[in-house]
């Protein structure tokens, strides 16, 4: 009985055991390749597109959970007080939904977990996977409180501008937040305008506009599409915070962070080689 | 109930090493050019999210035990790949295959687990290891 630790193996065999490791997540169970559809959105009573569904990330996707996915170089346009609060991100704080802190938004459009929509007439719900919660008041009069308490998610209110969902939400945290995977930073003057749509059966679409005067230059967006899950998926209880055991071994930041925008080392070593007892 | 055993030590690779999802970033907690191997006797099982956690009692050559504990992926993922909580028994050999935390504390990432001998699942797809984003 013994523990050891092994030393690097070859490059072209790391390589390979990637490769063929992300070949195979894809074909598991928290994202789905995309598929084309024929099949027409569904619609509710009240002639709106249902957006209802059990959502899945595809694999073009990339990066998954980096805001900056549709920017020129990933660049984000980060004001000096943006750059302070990036550079705090990834040196002095724990990404705080690893502590079981709720993403909130622009986050979870981000996020490679699946969810779950339910619509009604007058609110419509999107469940996460860490059993969060938006409940969405839809509503073209209602108009936006003077000073929102804060919260991970903003003040949201919906509204339909024909087939489309209209999220616009403000009064967001400023503190204890990341705004997607990579730690990039936002503000308590955030304003996230969502537009939802569900282009046809098989998928739901949104564009994020995303305008933090504080921490970036000008508004940017983040796109995204996912498909639907089979009708026998849906979400279950995950109760983050159980046996958050990492919490006492998290360093600062998301570690590395690759060149393609994705995090994780740039190379590394491989396993040690397997039992050939599992070969029986 | 009876583990499964594996045909192919490579498909299991796969589907032990991790994908986008994390609920912590792989690199934040655990070091990928620390491959690290521990045998001993399964100690204690806790079936729990966002993890699960097989600790294993590792014994030196003086016969000090030290109790190392493998992450796994969480319940739901474990269940969906066909492995029990049952699976395994308190007292079980074990061998586990995974990458070191990096504060140095006895904590590893588990990517293969071997039980009586025989592969089973350690981590899956969502548990932020290697390979993913």
């Amino acid at each position: 009985m013994r523990h050891q630790i092994y030393p690097r193996f070859t490059k072209s065999v790391l390589l390979t055991v990637l490769a063929l490791a992300s070949l195979r997540a894809g074909a598991q169970g928290l994202t789905a390749p995309d598929v084309k559809s024929s099949r027409p959105a569904p619609r509710t009573s009240d002639g709106h597109p249902d957006l209802s569904g059990y959502w899945k990330g595809t694999r073009d996707t990339k990066p998954v959970g980096n805001i900056a996915k549709d920017l020129p170089g990933l660049k984000l346009p980060l004001t000096p007080a943006g750059e302070e609060a990036w550079k705090h991100n990834l040196t002095a704080t724990i990404d705080p939904e690893s502590l079981c802190i709720p993403g909130g938004i622009p986050r979870h459009n981000a996020s490679a977990l699946p969810f779950e929509v339910l619509q009604g007439s007058k609110k419509i719900v999107f469940l996460y996977w860490y059993t969060y919660f938006r409940l969405i008041p839809v509503d073209a009069q209602r108009k936006h409180s003077e000073d929102p308490d804060p919260s991970f998610f903003g003040e949201e209110i919906g509204r339909w501008e024909k087939d489309t969902l209209v999220v616009d939400s403000i009064g967001f945290k400023d503190t204890r937040v990341w705004a997607d995977e990579n730690g990039s930073p936002h503000s308590d003057a955030l304003h996230v305008v969502e537009r939802w749509s569900r282009p046809d059966y098989d998928h739901i679409h949104v564009e994020t506009l995303i305008d933090d005067p504080k921490f970036y230059t000008r508004p940017y967006t983040y796109s995204r599409t996912w498909v639907a899950g089979k009708p026998e998926e849906e979400l279950h209880e995950y109760a983050c915070s159980e046996n958050n055991v990492d919490r006492n071994h998290l360093g600062f930041g998301p570690g590395p962070i690759r060149p393609d925008g994705t995090r994780g080392f740039p190379t590394l070593a491989p396993l040690p080689p397997p039992l050939p007892a599992s070969n029986k | 109930m009876k583990l499964k055993p594996v045909v192919l030590v490579a498909s299991m690779t796969l589907a032990i090493a991790g994908s986008a999802f994390a609920h912590h970033s792989f690199a934040a907690e655990f070091d990928g050019n620390q491959p690290v191997r521990v045998e001993g006797v399964l100690s204690n099982i806790e079936w729990t999210n966002p993890h699960s956690y097989f600790y294993v009692d590792v014994k030196d050559d003086k016969g000090n035990v030290v109790t190392w504990g493998c992450e796994g992926a969480n319940p739901g993922a474990l269940t969906r790949r066909g492995f029990k909580k049952g699976d395994a028994k308190i007292g079980d050999k074990i061998v586990v295959d995974g990458y070191a935390a990096k504060d140095g504390a006895h904590l590893m990432d588990a990517r293969r687990i071997y039980l009586n001998g025989k592969l089973i699942f350690g981590g899956t797809e969502g548990d932020g290891g290697p390979g993913g984003q």
